[in-house]
């Protein structure tokens, strides 16, 4: 089942997210790559994510107007496509999401660039 | 591996640290010659350097982005700091300072040599050197060695074995065959650190995050790099001990793969625990206690408890826009009203001294701490009833019941029923 994750606008183009997001999914395409021995000292088996494209697995999209954050929201979608493959998927998106993107995007744009709106 | 300050901002981190420690070494003779004012332009002018620095990196970025090119080395980190030296000494003689030689005799070659001894070739265990292509790659050499930030890690590796040390040795509920892990990251923050750590103008924070996939606790240290001074910098251990000792060992008991990161506002893991970890920081400076002595050697930069009994004073104070800074005032009051009567029961004879009664309200504590079956509603309740031990009994109806199971618990040790009693007692009210 997707997910969707809000955020508060941080003032970051949703393309510096999507490029972020893209040089981190490449990596973890290559198998001996940090990122991939990463994941797997976490447990996570990302094996399967090798055949996913990363809009197919993640997606990004502002929603709301205005200039401030509290009227807008970064969304982060994962598993947004729904197909039978992304939904099997799903549990270890989730699961790379949280424990590898999301502290990489952190690390590259600061602690403040994602902060979960409540 | 755990994440670390990208390459292009820890070379100005690791500069500042390099200068804090060149500082702290001439410290007494520049105030002798009334010297400090002009040692902070003196810094200032070296830390341009360093933003120089991060800027041809960001310059580097930029290009590249806007060609749509991969990311390409970055200039290492040892060469950048020699660069930034160098400018800073060429426009040096341009400066005008009172007392020149104190600065250009005493702090520059002290700087010149600290430099001097950063090398990244003898860094790493790698064939490589961070060169900032990848994060991760660079993460794995930081995480093995990282001799940039050797500071830092120095301070977490005393607050974890502190905080390993005092749990295993007091906590009834430390799995001593395989205690969960604790892992090192720094954060970097472009703008004020906005977290709970951040009062008294600190430019640092602490959070730790928990692995659904694994035993493991990481211990952020957030930084905003750009403003991190001296009293962030002697800050750094008391908010490494309040994360290892708050949070490291949290909800690990029966399983440490389903816990939750606590919020600022929790009265128990952020006003409780913080006091604890306070109190045990106050031992190890020191040297005082069962255990405190054994790394108060390692513990080079000076004032490092007095900065922090600011910090940790701050937390509490609304004034300072603290997020739920009354629930971290009336935990942290709590846990001192609760010592107090541990204290009074050594008079009592019940302990045979106030060291008794310390080690004793360490064990309830880090018990309470550990126990995951409680969440952190039922922690703040308890919190809540223990408010009750403040007032004598001919005040307060509850304060008997409360003594009595207190008293039970002291002689079973046996923290689940406590808390059962203590939820029972505060729904019977």
């Amino acid at each position: 089942m997707s997910e969707e994750l809000r955020y508060k606008w941080a003032d970051i183009s949703v393309e510096s997210y999507e490029r972020d997001l893209d040089e981190l999914w490449s990596e973890l395409q290559n198998p001996n790559s940090a990122l991939s021995r990463e994941a797997a000292d976490l447990g996570l088996n990302v094996e399967e994510l090798r055949q996913v494209e990363r809009k197919e697995a993640i997606g990004v999209r502002v929603e709301g107007e205005g200039f401030g954050g509290e009227t807008v929201a970064l969304i982060i979608a994962l598993a947004p496509v729904a197909t039978a493959t992304i939904k099997a998927l799903t549990p270890i998106i989730h699961d790379v999401w949280k424990h590898i993107l999301f502290p990489r995007i952190l690390q590259r744009k600061g602690g403040q660039a994602l902060v979960p709106k409540e | 591996m755990a994440p670390h300050i990208p390459l292009s901002q820890r070379k100005a981190l690791c500069g500042r640290l390099l200068y804090y420690d060149a500082f702290q070494s001439h410290e007494l003779n520049l105030y002798a010659e009334n010297s400090v004012a002009e040692a902070e332009r003196f810094f200032g002018y070296f830390f341009d350097q360093l933003i120089l620095e991060n800027q041809i990196d960001s310059q580097q970025r930029e290009k590249e982005h806007s060609s749509s090119k991969p990311r390409q080395p970055l200039k290492q980190l040892d060469v950048s700091l020699r660069d930034a030296l160098e400018r800073f000494k060429v426009v040096l003689p341009s400066m005008l300072f009172d007392n020149a030689g104190a600065l250009m005799q005493g702090l520059l070659p002290e700087i010149e040599s600290k430099v001097a001894d950063i090398s990244c070739r003898k860094c790493t265990p790698f064939e490589r050197i961070c060169e900032g292509v990848s994060d991760a790659e660079d993460d794995e050499i930081v995480t093995a060695r990282g001799m940039c930030v050797v500071q830092l890690r120095e301070m977490f590796d005393i607050a974890s074995e502190v905080a390993r040390a005092y749990y295993s040795t007091h906590g009834t509920l430390f799995p001593a065959g395989k205690p969960p892990e604790i892992v090192f990251s720094t954060v970097q923050f472009m703008t004020e650190v906005g977290a709970h750590n951040s009062a008294a103008d600190r430019y640092a924070s602490g959070l730790t995050n928990y692995f659904s996939t694994l035993a493991r606790a990481q211990v952020q240290l957030h930084l905003y790099v750009r403003m991190f001074d001296l009293e962030t910098y002697k800050s750094v251990l008391y908010l490494l001990f309040h994360e290892c000792i708050a949070h490291a060992f949290h909800a690990t008991h029966p399983d440490p793969k389903e816990r939750e990161t606590a919020k600022p506002y929790e009265r128990f893991t952020e006003g409780w625990m913080d006091w604890v970890a306070y109190k045990i920081l106050e031992e190890v400076v020191k040297g005082t206690g069962d255990e405190g002595q054994r790394w108060k050697n390692r513990i080079t930069l000076p004032n490092v408890f007095e900065v922090s009994t600011t910090l940790h004073r701050s937390r509490s104070e609304g004034g300072n826009h603290v997020e739920g800074a009354s629930q971290i005032r009336l935990g942290v009051r709590v846990a001192e009203v609760t010592f107090d009567f541990f204290k009074e029961l050594a008079q009592r004879k019940v302990f045979k001294d106030v060291g008794e009664s310390w080690r004793a309200f360490l064990r309830l504590s880090f018990d309470l701490n550990m126990l995951g079956q409680i969440d952190a509603k039922q922690r703040n309740a308890f919190v809540g009833l223990m408010r009750h031990l403040e007032f004598p009994a001919q005040q307060d109806e509850m304060r008997y019941p409360l003594e009595a199971l207190l008293l039970d618990y002291l002689r079973t040790q046996d923290i689940h029923t406590l808390v059962e009693e203590v939820n029972k007692l505060a729904q019977a009210r």
